[in-house]
């Protein structure tokens, strides 16, 4: 009888083990994150494949890539268009911005928006190693969201599992973002030039 | 009268009880690494860059079912572009890469070809800094409508930061993964 108690303490011990480690285990979701490196305004942000360094922000109810005053290419919003200067310098190898958004108070995530061509983000520039790159990202936001956002920008397009990821809270104050929608211009998204 | 000798047969042994459960369990153990251990392999095989393959005689590569020859790099001669001279970029120095290929006509297509300079960085050909100038897209096949030649040469232009230098141009063709040609700059 002894010995069949001992194994049966034995199955009990290793289940009770096994439930441990398994409810200690972090999901999918958890370990597989990005590497997320955060920063502040104005100074770089190092992930290792890449520097990022957000420059400024401004916002606007209406956004277009053209000057013309032809131009039947302006979006416009209900809430407010948010425009991120980035400064970004590839590292090692060539590589693009796949992909860039926005996290809010509430953890909503607003990706870049794609109601207008992109032209830093979603892979539409190579940056070449050691040549740094300054262009704007448009991001389409509730206005109640727009003065509590963090800029995430990232290499990989869509798959961001267990990708490097900088982080940057932009500094946005609820009267800057009254002066946005009050407003009637149009903003247009600057091109994405070499700087120094 | 019958003498009665020993007591009952003698209790097998643990490893004699167990055996066959022993014998079962190293055919399992080694199941249970061959998957993972063949799924970080084929993921292996199926990276590019992984295993280079450096020049040889005459400065010629063999890579897959064709060989390949860096003729030269030098800093980029852009021609002018409606009468005006192209700009590039304040703080960069275009590059031209020139290779020699003895391949087929569909040996290398779909091949990516880098510029490496001395610390390692690796540079794509078809820089968005040379939009709109007179530069031919870089490839490693013939031109679209050339006459098929055992032999045939392609440019491929570059941008690096002024004031470095380039060491080795690599040649990377996906289906051939993980080889990838590298030659070093003379």
């Amino acid at each position: 009888v002894t010995p069949r108690l001992g194994a049966a303490a034995l199955i009990v011990a290793a289940l009770a083990v096994g439930t441990v480690i398994e409810s200690g285990t972090p999901d999918t979701d958890t370990a597989e994150r990005p590497f997320i490196t955060r920063g502040t305004m104005g100074k770089p942000v190092d992930v290792h494949t890449f520097d990022a360094t957000v420059l400024g922000v401004r916002g606007a109810t209406k956004i277009s890539r053209s000057q013309r005053p032809t131009d039947k290419g302006a979006r416009d919003t209900g809430g407010v268009w948010v425009l991120v200067r980035v400064r970004v310098v590839a590292t090692q190898t060539t590589m693009s911005v796949g992909w860039a958004g926005v996290v809010d108070r509430r953890g909503r995530t607003f990706h870049a928006t794609t109601r207008i061509d992109q032209p830093l983000v979603a892979s539409h520039r190579q940056l070449q190693p050691g040549i740094p790159v300054v262009g704007e990202v448009a991001f389409e936001v509730p206005r109640d969201a727009a003065d509590s956002l963090t800029l995430q920008i990232a290499e990989k397009p869509l798959d961001r599992r267990m990708s490097a990821m900088a982080e940057v809270p932009l500094r946005i104050t609820k009267a800057a973002v009254d002066g946005w929608v009050a407003d009637a211009g149009t903003a247009v998204l600057t091109e994405p030039e070499v700087t120094r | 009268m019958t003498e009665v000798t020993g007591g009952p047969p003698a209790e097998p042994g643990w490893l004699r009880r167990n055996r066959w459960g022993l014998i079962a369990l190293v055919p399992a153990l080694a199941a249970g690494l061959v998957v993972p251990a063949k799924n970080a392999y084929d993921t292996y095989q199926g990276t590019p860059g992984g295993r280079q393959i450096s020049t040889g005689s005459g400065g010629w590569v063999s890579y897959g079912a064709g060989r390949i020859r860096l003729v030269e790099v030098t800093q980029a001669k852009l021609k002018p572009v409606f009468g005006r001279p192209p700009t590039v970029p304040p703080g960069t120095t275009p590059w031209r890469a020139k290779l020699l290929f003895r391949a087929g006509a569909e040996a290398y297509l779909g091949c990516k070809i880098e510029l490496e300079d001395t610390r390692g960085r690796r540079y794509a050909a078809n820089p968005n800094e040379l939009n709109g100038a007179r530069v031919s897209y870089a490839g490693c096949t013939l031109d679209y409508g050339a006459t098929p030649a055992p032999e045939y040469e392609t440019e491929a232009y570059f941008v690096m930061p002024a004031g470095t230098r380039p060491a080795a141009v690599r040649i990377i063709v996906r289906v051939l993964a993980p080889r990838y040609a590298r030659l070093t700059v003379g």
